[in-house]
């Protein structure tokens, strides 16, 4: 059942690159069927994604947002994790062997080519399943961290925390801190919310990548 | 006389074990909260007369937070799949999601729909986290038929409410 919620949230990101402006494709079907990938096991290649396209300046900028694509830490190039979506540069996905101790093929994608990531959770928000998030922008976007990020052009969501349940008073707090601090999104209750939030007038409140905004 | 069939047993007749699981054991939390706010609070002792209603409803909201929103989100997601390629089925694990299973689904999901309008049930109501706060929406339903407009209401009256026999916040479990 959880992998429905990460679908849902899938869906909303997806929505989210529609009402801006691009042109969203399906790729790699297998036989067929949208093969969904919902755990870190198994190769890229196996499973299918959606690619996000749009032209700016005459140029043509096509990305890629899949589920569950291991990324290189900024810190070490032989550590990973694996955030449920990212969204990365076309055709960046690579396969190596030697990664496990059996020589079982290894899909991931490198730093430079990671745009964004998102982070699901179907919890009621609590204050360490909020910091394990900064945890991970700190091995994926130390830029966030020192406030350093260069903004992505054309416009990407800002690495993002999306979980489910209702926050109380404690986490509302601590949203407000830490989006004060970094430039990221921490969107609660996504049950209910969520609708709303990828709306078209709601998706304008959310951060793109970059710098914090100016106060 | 035969015995009645708990009605979270009945939501949960065959749903996979470990998802009956959650339900069950977040359905007997909220109903021991329940059951001491009922009997220690002036607020929500006016509920001890509809108790069952409280339960039935409180298993539904536990059902459509842990199935109905799920199945929801699983058939709009097939929607966006099926509208921007030739796909007609997601496969999950070793689960697929074809057509005819989004129907089925779909149906529920209507059906589901249909039950509410016809109890005139507000899906405004399962928006809770707290069990207290979905006792208030029971209250607000029950007085005036209507939970959406509750939260403002609800912030209004905190600061001049009845002084409660033991802390509503200070559950002892």
């Amino acid at each position: 059942m959880s992998d429905y919620f990460e679908m849902s949230c899938f869906n909303y990101i997806v929505k989210f690159y529609e009402r801006s402006g691009y042109q969203i494709s399906v790729h790699n079907l297998q036989r067929g069927k949208y093969r969904y990938k919902c755990s870190t096991a198994g190769v890229q290649n196996n499973f299918s994604h959606f690619s996000a396209s749009i032209i700016e300046d005459d140029i043509e900028h096509e990305f890629e947002i899949h589920h569950n694509l291991a990324v290189q830490s900024s810190y070490d190039e032989e550590i990973f994790t694996t955030p449920d979506i990212s969204v990365i540069k076309k055709d960046e996905v690579q396969i190596t062997f030697g990664h496990y101790d059996t020589n079982t093929r290894f899909s991931h994608v490198l730093q430079p080519g990671l745009i964004t990531f998102f982070e699901i959770k179907q919890f009621n928000p609590f204050p360490e399943l909020i910091f394990n998030f900064i945890g991970i922008i700190n091995e994926l976007r130390p830029e966030i961290i020192n406030n350093t990020a260069d903004e992505i052009k054309p416009k990407h969501l800002a690495p993002s925390l999306m979980i489910s349940g209702k926050p109380n008073k404690h986490t509302l707090k601590i949203k407000k801190s830490l989006e004060s601090r970094y430039c990221i999104n921490l969107i609660y209750d996504v049950f209910y919310t969520g609708t709303k939030t990828f709306s078209k007038s709601g998706i304008g409140d959310l951060r793109l990548t970059g710098k914090l905004p100016a106060l | 006389m035969a015995k009645e069939t708990p009605i979270i047993n009945i939501f949960t007749y065959g749903l996979p074990y470990e998802l009956t699981h959650q339900i069950y054991n977040e359905f007997q939390e909220r109903i021991r909260e329940t059951l001491y706010l009922i009997n220690n609070t002036d607020k929500y002792r006016m509920l001890k007369r509809n108790y069952k209603t409280v339960e039935l409803l409180m298993a539904l909201s536990i059902f459509y937070k842990r199935v109905i929103a799920n199945l929801d989100a699983a058939v709009k997601f097939h929607g966006t799949v099926l509208r921007l390629s030739q796909a007609d089925t997601i496969r999950i694990g070793n689960y697929e999601l074809t057509t005819d299973e989004k129907n089925k689904i779909l149906g529920l999901l209507m059906s589901y729909q249909k039950l509410l309008r016809r109890f005139n049930i507000s899906e405004a109501i399962w928006n809770y986290s707290l069990t207290k706060e979905f006792l208030s929406k029971i209250i607000y339903l029950k007085e005036f038929g209507n939970v959406n407009d509750q939260e403002e209401n609800s912030t209004n009256k905190k600061e001049g409410g009845q002084k409660n026999e033991v802390d509503e916040d200070e559950i002892p479990f």
